[in-house]
């Protein structure tokens, strides 16, 4: 091949327009020692097309399949491995069922003694009219502090004015535009950068 | 098809299969278990293979098919960095010498390149099949493939001249 040709072909080649049998004719051209100097960048992208060709499976690969297919047994690894989460699934369904059913029936949960521990009726309820007494003069506490906060409100009602002001500076803002047209207006006839 | 026919006809694809798979998951030991994934669903439909116009494109398809599946249910995607690592790492003694630095440059630009790029120099410039071929296994049109061929071919000069220029500043 001429070197004409062998350039046209490389041409073609990156345009994507060339056969397979052209493409066949450029590898052998770049794995030869005599490629020209200005066509070496392309030697590389040749050279890794043909070393990949080269990648293979490991040496066991074979046996494994014939354990695999071989000898009528074609259970599939990823359907063993469906079948075994299938049934472990099951097996831990079983024991949370057949535990809590335990559970109940043994009735640990239901409570089988009173709480409390005062036994006198008018006792307990002095006692529980004390701690609610002590728990609502506390709340009430609580509530005029938080009555303070009203003032809070007034101050905000007011700040709320501001926004007028923002409107305003909108309108100001306008005036920016008349920066950008200055060169203009200082030298007519020129476009502005 | 018996199991003769079938390991005379089907089970001498494993390398394009594997090259495929490992084009797409990145990792040997995965695409491995993918190739035999895909012989062992082939050998249940071992009846109805001879009614398809071509075992080859079925493999290959169900090889993608089975890939794109597994990287979808993949956690974490695969580290550039770290892929480039581990394949020097396992490089066989007897192929260290094949890849020279210019070589593995080749190798990195094709990386970066979209999926489907590198799908199509794999089985265009790689495997050396025709554009009828690669459109049914990438289940795209002729023109697209070529287009993306052109663009992907195009893109690995531009980035191996550059990553060239770029060395040769800093030595």
């Amino acid at each position: 091949m001429t070197t004409k040709e062998i350039e046209a072909l490389v041409a073609k080649y990156y345009e994507g327009e060339t056969s397979l049998r052209e493409e066949h004719l450029l590898k052998e051209y770049f794995q030869g020692d005599s490629v020209l100097a200005h066509l070496q960048e392309h030697k590389p992208v040749f050279g890794f097309f043909s070393v990949e060709t080269k990648t293979s499976v490991s040496p066991d690969f074979e046996s494994t399949l014939q354990d695999n297919i071989g000898g009528g047994r074609i259970i599939s690894m990823s359907s063993s491995r469906k079948r075994l989460a299938w049934s472990l699934s099951l097996a831990a369904s079983i024991v949370l069922i057949a535990g809590m059913v335990t559970i109940f029936k043994l009735g640990v949960f239901s409570p089988s003694q009173p709480f409390g521990t005062i036994s006198d009726p008018q006792l307990a309820y002095m006692e529980a009219r004390n701690a609610l007494c002590m728990v609502s003069s506390r709340l009430n506490t609580g509530l005029d502090q938080m009555q303070r906060l009203e003032s809070f409100n007034t101050g905000y009602n007011q700040v709320q004015q501001l926004q007028n002001f923002q409107t305003g500076l909108d309108e100001i803002n306008k005036m920016n535009q008349l920066d950008n047209y200055q060169p203009i207006i200082l030298n007519p006839g020129r476009n502005p950068k | 098809m018996n199991l003769k026919e079938f390991t005379s006809r089907v089970v001498p694809l494993k390398n394009k299969l594997f090259r495929f798979a490992k084009r797409y998951l990145e990792h040997t030991e995965e695409a491995e278990d993918v190739v035999q994934e895909v012989f062992i669903k082939l050998w249940i439909r071992r009846e109805k293979l001879d009614e398809y116009r071509s075992v080859e494109a079925l493999a290959m398809i169900t090889t993608k098919n089975m890939c794109l599946d597994k990287i979808k249910s993949r956690r974490y995607p695969v580290d550039p960095i770290d892929d480039h690592r581990r394949f020097l790492e396992n490089l066989p003694e007897e192929q260290k010498r094949d890849y020279s630095d210019e070589i593995l440059m080749v190798r990195k630009a094709m990386k970066s390149l979209p999926q489907q790029q590198q799908m199509i120099i794999q089985l265009r410039d790689i495997e050396g099949y025709d554009f009828e071929s690669i459109a049914e296994i990438l289940e795209m049109n002729e023109n697209a493939i070529r287009v993306n061929l052109s663009r992907a071919r195009k893109r690995i000069r531009e980035l191996i001249t550059t990553s060239k220029v770029y060395d040769y500043q800093r030595n």
